[in-house]
């Protein structure tokens, strides 16, 4: 619905999704949370499918946090024990889950951010006033990510299509495999962002210098919503979280 | 040595996030490519061609209609055993080099493939000097010239021995002798019973190699001559 | 006064000692067009690095020699002051492409160069007609064909009227009808009084552009320029 929204609306309610995420304690506030990330990926008109294939490559990772978090964080009833050892305890419980809300919703504000442009995200940092020196490194950091993955995607490809059979390999030789792509990956992302850069320069960009730009950032009625819409939304999360 | 049939294969090109419609480039083409003989196919910029040469590696996958190998149908098959019959020279090659070392990158599918360490980096440098590589076997491959990049990229897949081989305007990158060789292995593998498929936008090349030519027009149509 | 001039170019990559460049003597002047070919590897990248400033301002190595664009050394000039004079189109366009359409990015640089909105608008209409690229707008410029891709390159490159363009293998990939189109736009700029710096593969098949261009050889870190016959 609002897919095309003016970058800033999307900049500032990833702003105020993380640091809700940051801030979260109490469960009601952890599922008011869930619902407004999952509102807002609705609102910006993004497929869910996108975010959801992000956190199941996740999963591995934050299953091994979340059974450490289970374990070693022992407070509130012992739900599980044995020997007359507390094992699970519902603090524990609560931990991990907390944990797998905030890196849910902190993976769904990357996906909205990746969906902002190199120049719009740039543009709108400028609009909010932020260096643009400041800004033109994030801009091109978040750009090395996706350079990366998309190398890295290149070089299975690549591999696979030379022998590597890696949906029937081995997880020790999978791993293998992975680590020896992606150091000349991270190689090949570098001097790529250096050629971006190279080619940035040489058309005139240039972080100091006064520029136009021929289409103008509107914030619409839409855009308008985002703001009150976001503060009222982190003050009932603080009235549910405190 | 089999052939590559394409039946009534459609494909199109999913929207992104930015970019919304989705992108038809073929609709319902056949097309057999028996092995024994060279394929040169030309059209005109954005026809297809590309999307031909990924669709047969198995790079993509049809959206409709099938594409074997043999009698075998591809999406059966895992890219590794695509791979033994099929081996692509990308139009940008830097997309497909792998390794940081040129002798790495020959030797990566030759130790996939089952070879000895030693035996493949063996191999590798013959391939190097083969392809007039040695100056630059300490050279990243990702700061090679485009036209190293190419050879580097058609002697990793050549030593692999697919049946079919397939260069994405590979030959316009290459200057006369280096152009000369590949037409040279190109030749070689015909008479062993393999098949290559040339992407070029040169009108003589054809002629030139005697070679079939694969006419693809917008649309996605093909007329073969 | 020439747009280019180079003297005793020698230019070695850090790590490396061969000297890709040995000793390249070269001057453009308003107006005229230069055709370097050469083997694959011979160098031809490297030169229009050094004619970009890129080289030696932002690749390590050995440099040495005096390189003038426009009457100021490159040494001082860097990539940001030769992008007034300077429209490049790289060997693998598709890595320098940031914009999400292809009429942003070829607005980009002169968005860039400070110029008024409407006249971005026409200038960019304006490129994409003679290039024949109606059919791209609204496309995203990093999901096209090579060639298309290509095209845009060179659309941005030319679009804000530079004195020097600097084409790196910028033809090789056009059909034959894009191909003329994009010459007869260069040859337009050419006439108007811009410098082109051409590199590309002679003798492969198809005819090289610019019957009216000087043309060298780049060989063994050397120019040597071609009789004409
Ligand atoms: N990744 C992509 N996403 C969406 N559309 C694409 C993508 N790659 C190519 N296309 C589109 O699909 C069509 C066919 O592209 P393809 O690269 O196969 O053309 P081609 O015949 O190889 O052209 P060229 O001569 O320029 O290399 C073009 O219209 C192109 O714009
Ligand atoms: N960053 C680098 N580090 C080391 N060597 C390099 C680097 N970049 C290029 N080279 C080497 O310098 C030589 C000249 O490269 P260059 O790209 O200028 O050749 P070219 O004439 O453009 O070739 P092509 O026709 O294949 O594009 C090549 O042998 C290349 O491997
Ligand atoms: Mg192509
Ligand atoms: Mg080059």
């Amino acid at each position: 619905m609002w897919s095309d929204m003016d970058p800033r609306s999307k900049i500032f309610a990833t702003l105020c999704l993380t640091s809700m995420a940051l801030l979260v304690r109490m469960p009601l506030a952890a599922l008011l949370l869930a619902a407004l990330t999952a509102a807002a990926l609705i609102a910006f008109g993004i497929d869910p499918k996108g975010p959801l294939k992000t956190l199941i490559r996740l999963a591995p990772a934050m299953l091994v946090v979340a059974v450490l978090q289970v374990l070693l964080v022992r407070s509130g009833r012992t739900v599980l024990s044995a020997f007359g050892i507390g094992i699970v305890t519902t603090g524990g419980l609560g931990a991990a889950a907390f944990m797998v809300v905030r890196v849910g919703i902190i993976a769904a504000c990357g996906y909205i951010l990746s969906g902002i442009g190199f120049a719009d995200f740039l543009l709108a940092m400028k609009s909010m006033k932020v260096p643009y020196e400041i800004a033109f490194m994030a801009a091109m950091g978040a750009k090395f990510l996706p350079l990366l993955a998309e190398e890295m995607t290149d070089s299975l490809t690549s591999a696979e299509l030379r022998g590597a059979d890696i949906k029937r390999m081995g997880i020790i030789r999978r791993l293998r495999l992975y680590s020896e792509v992606l150091m000349p990956a991270t190689f090949t992302a570098l001097s790529r962002a250096e050629g971006i850069s190279w080619a940035l320069e040489l058309r005139g960009f240039n972080p100091g210098a006064g520029r136009t730009y021929w289409r103008k950032l509107e914030m619409r009625m839409s855009d308008w919503m985002a703001f009150p819409l976001g503060i009222i939304a982190f003050a009932a999360f603080l009235l549910a979280n405190y | 040595m089999r052939a590559v049939s394409f039946e009534s294969v459609g494909f199109s090109y999913p929207g992104s996030r930015q970019d919304k419609s989705s992108k038809q480039v073929f609709e319902g083409l056949t097309l057999t490519l028996v092995p024994g003989k060279v394929y040169v196919m030309s059209g005109p910029n954005g026809c297809g061609k590309s999307t031909f040469a990924k669709l047969m590696t198995g790079m993509l996958k049809p959206d409709s209609g099938r594409i074997l190998i043999g009698e075998n149908d591809m999406v059966w098959m895992g890219l590794s055993d695509i791979g033994k019959h099929v081996g692509l020279v990308m139009q940008n090659p830097s997309r497909q080099l792998i390794m940081q070392k040129p002798v790495d990158e020959i030797a990566f599918g030759l130790i996939h493939r089952g070879m000895q360490k030693d035996e493949a980096a063996n191999v590798a440098k013959a391939a190097l000097r083969d392809y007039k590589l040695t100056e630059i076997a300490d050279t990243p491959t990702q700061k090679l010239s485009k036209g190293e990049q190419v050879r580097l990229a058609m002697a990793s897949v050549a030593v692999l021995e697919p049946d079919w081989l397939l260069l994405d305007e590979s030959l316009s990158c290459l200057d006369g002798a280096s152009r000369s060789k590949v037409l040279d292995k190109v030749a070689r593998l015909v008479r062993h019973g393999g098949g290559a498929l040339i992407i070029s936008h040169s009108k003589d090349l054809a002629y030139e190699l005697g070679a079939i030519r694969i006419l693809i027009e917008r649309g996605g149509v093909s007329v073969v001559v | 006064m020439s747009v280019l001039v180079l003297s005793g170019i020698k230019f070695a990559y850090s790590g490396s000692n061969r000297k890709v460049l040995d000793g390249v003597d070269l001057s453009i002047e308003k107006g005229e067009a230069v055709l370097i070919s050469g083997p694959s590897g011979g160098g031809k990248t490297t030169l229009c690095l050094v004619a970009a400033t890129i080289i030696p301002t932002r690749v390590q190595g050995d440099f040495s020699g005096m390189a003038e664009l426009m009457g100021q050394g490159t040494r001082k000039l860097g990539p940001s002051g030769a992008s007034e004079y300077v429209g490049y189109v790289m060997q693998e366009p598709e890595f320098s492409m940031i914009m999400p359409t292809v009429e942003d990015e070829i607005a980009f640089g002169l968005e860039n160069r400070g110029r008024e909105p409407a006249e971005v608008a026409v200038a960019v209409e304006g490129v994409m007609t003679r290039l024949g690229m109606e059919g791209l707008a609204g496309r995203d410029p990093r999901r096209l064909s090579s060639g298309e891709k290509q095209l845009v390159a060179m659309a941005s490159a030319v679009v804000h009227k530079p004195q020097l363009v600097i084409l790196d293998e910028a033809l090789s990939g056009l059909d034959d009808d894009k191909r003329a189109l994009a010459l007869a736009e260069l040859d337009a700029m050419r006439q108007g009084g811009a410098a082109l710096l051409i590199a590309e593969h002679a003798g492969t098949g198809r005819q090289a552009p610019f019957l009216s261009a000087r043309r060298y050889v780049l060989q063994d870190g050397r120019l040597a320029e071609e009789v004409s016959g």
